[in-house]
């Protein structure tokens, strides 16, 4: 009974003494939105985004801070060092306030980094746990820096614009854990969503604007950038690998003189792997599930099969996108993206047992066949387009 | 603890309750009244010394037999004593003439005092005790007894609302000062010969009447035994209110959390009584205390009982929200904020960064500060004459929301989690538990200052480790949640209706255990109607 | 000891092997097995049905006892010996669990306070709670336990996006070998289920009870196991110290809310808690029962102190402890099968014809 009172009091004592360790003040510590990585000669140069509360003019603690007139309400620290801990710490050294990782919402891989191999830097991105696993990472056109040095109107920081951009873009942008995964598994290669900036020149010729956005694909052959993908082809594989988001497509339907949009609702998508004398083939079977966005054609929806051509043609329009993604990713890059590999091992181990040693050589034949099947369950509140007369109709 | 604290105690409840209350009284006990009046009017006299109070009125009756008054002026209904004893002995007289001087008060007994309640003593110890009670001691001469008549009437305070706790629906009426009236309002509700009330006295100078009462079968016997003890092992000197009778009473003293009730309702006391729990009653207060008293029954309200069980149930819940916001909130914002930023989403902490980032002060002292002062307007405005207190909430208002934020002394979230804590706090029904979570705040404040979320969750567990072993005159003061019953979380996490709730809570009650028989669920096809 | 309730015991019983099992086992297990890590844990569930039925029918025939006391009344010198060994050996997990624990807390939640610190509130708590006695630690569960079973039934919900079925497939790939040696891994701290007989002592020790603890808990595990594989994929999981801590932090409910990982780390501590305090009161009562002169309230507090030291004496860092779980089960399954085999036919129940 004793013995506990004095184990209570001395314990407390003890703590009332000595304080506390992890406590960190928010306004002592640097809350870190994005980091970019990139290679310099054998240095890696990492550039990190820091919020600056103070910029965000929040009310009550105005005090004469001005509001947002002032300056950005972010603020870009860039520095090299050995190793991107090093670098860190070369930062740190620089700054008042104590570098805090977990409000980190993406991290953007520069392309030199990315040719020279990612392997060594995902390690260091997740292996404290104050860290967010769910960081997206995304590859760029050119310098990382660059990319988060970009001035936006309506996000407060270009990390959360670069976030929601590929939000929109991609369905599940891969994470840190998804990458690390993926590198981890046999039979499958990484891809990214690509950075790039683009010059969009707005009202006039005069007047033209940087504009950071999601140009395509990054194709990683195991951790090393190999090329790109961009526009249709990306798309093709985003929809292969089940990762766009609500996809678009628009296509011209035989007889009719325009172009039918249509909205992707659900679809899934199949790879079936089939051994024919020891050959492999791959199926990759496509279902979707669509409503009709648009329509700029004559064709009246509500008439004769014009459904099933429209169903056809957007059928033939997804297996084009599909078979051009797959095709450059076989013989251009030899990155097995997709996942054939893998989903070859899952569905026969023996197999993928067998053929794993010269997968490299093997993979690039291997013949995909694409077979979409569009369903059209709504076609919003038009039956028959509003402009073209009676007589211009198709049916 | 308890043990070692209880062991004196118990060697002075051997001594005999009467001798002490004798003792105090300066009188022996055994002295009786003398034949002769002129004696027994000086030793009254002697006692009675420089009691401005006391009335001595000697009255002689057919200019023969001298009579003695005595009483506590402003005690006694004055007209009465004129109506029913002066009048009849002065002027009509005695009706048989002078008869043996014993038979005189008899006499006087039966015929002349009409009064309901009347006693004779010999003692007297007992005559000062009767005067002191407010009664009318009436001594005659050549009498060694004396006549005792009740005609108790003092200034008393009106029935009205009990102001601690108020009710929407329900009966309005609280219980006063005076322990009769309180008495006869639970017989008011408790019309059976099985309701008991058990008196006794206790404080040695202020001779305070205190009541037991129970109903008879579902009072849970050891329950009962216990209280009976506790109470008769009370050496005091005086019993103001009920808070000196608790303190006694109570399971564990050094426990922030009250194991006895304590209540102005007399519904809420005949209902404790229907679900077999024990009453006490002091003279002096119109606080009762009901025992034994659990954690759930901190969080109902006698309206819970009277609302749609729906409606109650919901707001058990709020309760139980505002309850542990009222412990937790500040502590896990402090820990959240301070140790665990990677929590909170990224757009409000930097909103919070924004506001904390002119303050001067650690959250965790921020916290305790503003918590104190909030304490301090709360004890301000309840201590405050009624005039004073507006401004005081005025300068509180003005002073720490405004001021303090804008000179950014103090962040703005901290003043929005302070004022959320406090109206939490105020959301616990029981006054009195309510304070032992506004304490249990700080030591919460400052675990979570020094560990974060694990250092709270080690107080709240500490906490928890001790309500789970905490008794209430032998029942566990979580029941029925841990140790668990079917029967009895039908009134806790949910308010059943009154149909649904067949059995009086299994650890409490005694033998008769059956509060409402099955098979009275309403409906349209129901009873001997169409 | 003092009464206990059938539904308390069935939560003791199930906190007792799975708490420590989340954090400690799953990265190692999912290591060895693969995917077909949720297959290992059948076989050890299975076994540990053996000894628990065994002790069942030993227990039947000492009514209202518990082990300590039967060991003790039948083997007046062997038993106190067995007594001592199972003391021992329930000390050691005690401090091997303890030891988890803080470095655990190290981990998720307070990464620059001392471990010693850490140490020092942990093991006040569990003697604040060891020394009320059994009855508390069982009314603590009470309270607790039923909330974690409903985080891990509310669990797969909140996974309903991010769930991947490749990650488990193909079934039995490497064959039946790994998933054994996962199961041998797991063995070791399921079988401390046997706890039970030990507690119980106002009523008999039922196999029921037993056998709808290791139900429960077969439940918990195997979902989280499956959600491991499912969320995080065998590559990450077995490269992870806490797996579940990961997958802790893979929930999101919205963009708004998705550190959850904290919260779900403070409702689990408690559990913890509770079984360091149980144990701590076991191994009392266990040194009463050989000692009657001894007071179990001191009793606790000196021996919380000495886990505390010993904590700290035994095990260097974390990775120790993991190393440990290899070569634990050869010693583990001693008391936990073996023992139990033996006490079966030394007290053989006696059959009526």
């Amino acid at each position: 009974m004793k013995l506990f009172r004095v184990l209570v009091f001395s314990l407390f004592f003890c703590l009332l003494l000595t304080g506390c360790w992890d406590r960190k003040e928010i306004n002592d510590i640097a809350f870190v939105l994005a980091t970019g990585i990139d290679k310099e000669s054998n240095l890696y140069r990492v550039t990190l985004q820091i919020a600056l509360p103070g910029q965000m003019g929040a009310i009550g603690s105005a005090g004469g801070s001005g509001g947002t007139g002032g300056g950005k309400s972010w603020l870009l620290d860039s520095a090299t060092g050995n190793s991107i801990r090093d670098a860190n710490q070369r930062q740190q050294e620089s700054l008042s306030r104590l570098l805090y990782f977990s409000h980190r919402r993406i991290i953007v891989i520069g392309e030199n980094m990315a040719r020279a191999g990612i392997e060594p830097i995902i390690e260091v991105i997740s292996s404290v746990p104050q860290n967010r696993v769910s960081s997206y990472v995304l590859a760029t056109r050119g310098a990382a820096k660059n990319a988060l040095n970009n001035q936006t109107k309506m996000e407060k920081f270009p990390a959360e614009k670069i976030r929601k951009v590929a939000d929109i873009w991609m369905n599940n942008p891969p994470t840190i854990k998804d990458v690390a995964n993926v590198l981890q598994t046999e039979g499958i290669d990484l891809t990214l969503p690509l950075l790039a900036e683009v010059k969009k020149n707005q009202l006039t010729p005069e007047d033209v604007k940087e504009y950071i956005n999601i140009d395509g694909l990054a194709v990683f052959k195991r951790d090393k950038l190999v090329g790109s993908l961009e526009g249709n082809q990306a798309r093709g594989i985003l929809l292969a690998t089940n990762k766009a988001e609500t996809p678009i497509v628009t296509f011209r339907v035989p007889q009719t003189n325009g172009r039918v949009s249509i909205l992707c609702r659900n679809y899934k998508v199949d790879l079936q792997p089939t051994i024919q004398n020891n050959k492999i083939n791959l199926t990759i079977n496509f279902k979707a599930d669509v409503y009709v966005l648009a329509n700029e054609s004559n064709a009246a929806l509500g008439t004769g099969d014009i459904i099933q051509k429209i169903e056809q043609a957007a059928a033939s329009e997804v297996e084009k996108e599909i078979q051009d993604g797959v095709r450059t990713l076989q013989q251009k890059y030899h990155s097995d993206a997709l996942g054939i590999g893998d989903t070859l091992y899952r569905h026969n181990p023996k197999v993928w047992n067998r053929y794993k040693d010269n997968w490299d050589t093997l993979y690039p034949k291997i013949p995909v066949k694409v077979n979409a099947l569009i369903h059209i369950e709504q076609t919003g509140s038009l039956t028959t387009p509003l402009g073209p007369r009676q007589g211009d109709l198709s049916k | 603890m308890l043990r070692k604290l209880r062991k004196p105690r118990l060697l002075g409840a051997g001594k005999d309750l009467e001798k002490t209350l004798a003792s105090t009284a300066l009188v022996d006990t055994n002295e009786t009244l003398s034949t002769d009046i002129i004696k027994n009017e000086q030793k009254l006299r002697e006692i009675f010394s420089n009691c401005f109070d006391i009335v001595f009125r000697p009255i002689t009756v057919h200019g023969q037999t001298r009579m003695l008054l005595v009483y506590v002026d402003g005690l006694n209904d004055i007209k009465q004593l004129n109506q029913v004893v002066l009048k009849p002995t002065m002027f009509e007289g005695l009706p048989e003439g002078l008869g043996k001087l014993e038979r005189l008060g008899e006499i006087v007994e039966q015929q002349l005092v009409a009064v309901a309640r009347t006693k004779t003593v010999m003692q007297l110890s007992e005559v000062v005790q009767s005067v002191l009670t407010a009664n009318v001691a009436i001594l005659a001469d050549g009498e060694s007894i004396a006549l005792i008549a009740d005609i108790k009437s003092w200034a008393k305070r009106a029935v009205e609302e009990p102001a601690s706790e108020p009710v929407v629906r329900g009966p309005r009426d609280g219980f006063t000062e005076t322990l009769r009236t309180n008495t006869s309002m639970l017989r008011l509700k408790v019309k059976s010969p099985r309701f008991k009330m058990e008196a006794i006295v206790v404080g040695n100078v202020s001779q305070t009447d205190i009541v037991i009462a129970y109903i008879d079968g579902i009072a849970n016997e050891s329950v009962l035994e216990e209280v009976r003890q506790r109470v008769n092992r009370i050496q005091i000197d005086g019993i103001i209110e009920s808070g000196y009778v608790e303190e006694f009473i109570e399971d564990a003293p050094f426990s922030p959390f009250p194991t006895v009730q304590n209540t102005e309702r007399p519904d809420v006391v005949a209902a404790s009584l229907l679900e077999g729990k024990v009453a006490v009653l002091i003279d002096g207060t119109p606080f009762a205390l009901v025992v034994p008293f659990t954690f759930w029954a901190a969080l109902q309200s006698a309206e819970d009982y009277y609302e749609r069980f729906i409606y109650a149930t919901f707001i058990r819940w709020v309760r139980f929200l505002l309850l542990n916001m009222a412990l937790f909130l500040p502590s896990l914002y402090v820990a959240v904020t301070t140790f665990h930023p990677q929590m909170i989403p990224t757009n409000l902490l930097l909103s919070f960064a924004a506001a904390r980032e002119q303050s001067p002060f650690p959250a965790m002292v921020e916290a305790l500060i503003m918590e104190l002062m909030f304490e301090g307007l709360r004890e301000a405005g309840v201590r405050l004459p009624k005039a004073v207190g507006s401004a005081v909430s005025i300068v509180g208002a003005l002073v720490i929301g405004q001021a303090a934020v804008q000179a950014g002394i103090v962040s703005a979230p901290m003043v929005i989690v302070v004022a959320t804590t406090g109206i939490a706090s105020f959301g616990i029904p029981r006054y009195n538990f309510g304070i032992a979570y506004r304490l249990l705040r700080f030591p919460m404040l400052i675990l979570a200052g020094m560990f974060g979320l694990f250092g709270v969750t080690a107080g709240a567990l500490a906490l928890l480790i001790h309500l789970v072993s905490l008794r209430s005159f032998g029942i566990p003061y979580l029941s029925p949640l841990a140790p668990q019953n079917r029967q009895g979380i039908k009134d806790i996490m949910v308010r059943m209706p009154r149909w649904a709730l067949h059995s009086r809570p299994e650890l409490i009650v005694g033998e008769d255990t059956t509060r409402v028989p099955k098979g009275q669920k309403p409906g349209p096809n129901r009873g001997g109607g169409t | 000891m003092a009464k206990l309730s059938n539904y308390q015991l069935i939560l003791m019983g199930t906190n007792f092997f799975t708490t420590v099992f989340i954090i400690s086992l799953p990265s190692q297990i999912i290591a060895t097995s693969r995917q077909d890590a949720w297959l290992s844990y059948l076989p050890a569930f299975l076994i540990m049905v053996i000894p628990l039925w065994m002790l069942s029918k030993v227990m039947h025939r000492f009514p209202d006892q518990d082990l300590f006391s039967v060991l003790k009344s039948r083997f007046p010198i062997v038993g106190s010996m067995l007594t001592s060994f199972y003391l021992l050996f329930f000390f050691f997990i005690l401090i091997r669990d303890f030891r988890m624990f803080i470095d655990f807390i190290s981990v998720a939640l307070l990464q620059r306070t001392p471990l010693t610190v850490i140490g020092g509130l942990v093991i006040l708590t569990c003697i604040l709670s060891a020394r009320s006695g059994v009855q508390v630690v069982a009314r603590m569960h009470e309270l607790f336990y039923p909330l974690l079973m409903l985080i891990t039934v509310i669990l797969p919900f909140l996974f309903y996006a991010g769930t991947d079925i490749r990650w488990m497939q193909p079934v039995l790939a490497q064959g039946v070998k790994p998933v054994l040696h996962g199961s041998w891994l797991a063995v070791s701290y399921i079988g401390e289920i046997i706890i039970l007989p030990f507690i119980v002592s106002n009523r008999t020790f039922q196999l029921k009870q037993g056998l709808i603890s290791l139900l429960i808990g077969a439940y918990m595990l195997e979902m989280l196991v499956v959600l491991n594989l499912l969320v995080l994929s065998p590559n990450l999981a077995s490269r992870m110290m806490y797996p579940n801590y990961e997958l802790a932090r893979e929930v999101r409910v919205t963009e708004f809310l998705d550190r959850f990982d904290s919260i779900l780390v403070t409702f689990w501590l408690p559990a913890l808690f509770q079984k360091i305090s149980l144990m701590l009161n076991v191994i009392c009562h266990g040194i009463k029962q050989m000692m009657p002169g001894v007071q179990e309230r001191s009793l606790s507090t000196s021996l919380g102190i000495l886990a505390f030291v010993c904590g700290f004496w035994f095990f260097e860092n974390p990775l120790q402890l993991l190393n440990l779980n290899g070569g634990w089960p050869a010693v583990a399954l001693i008391f936990e099968i073996l023992l139990p085999l033996c006490f079966y036919f030394m007290l053989k129940p006696r059959f009526h014809r």
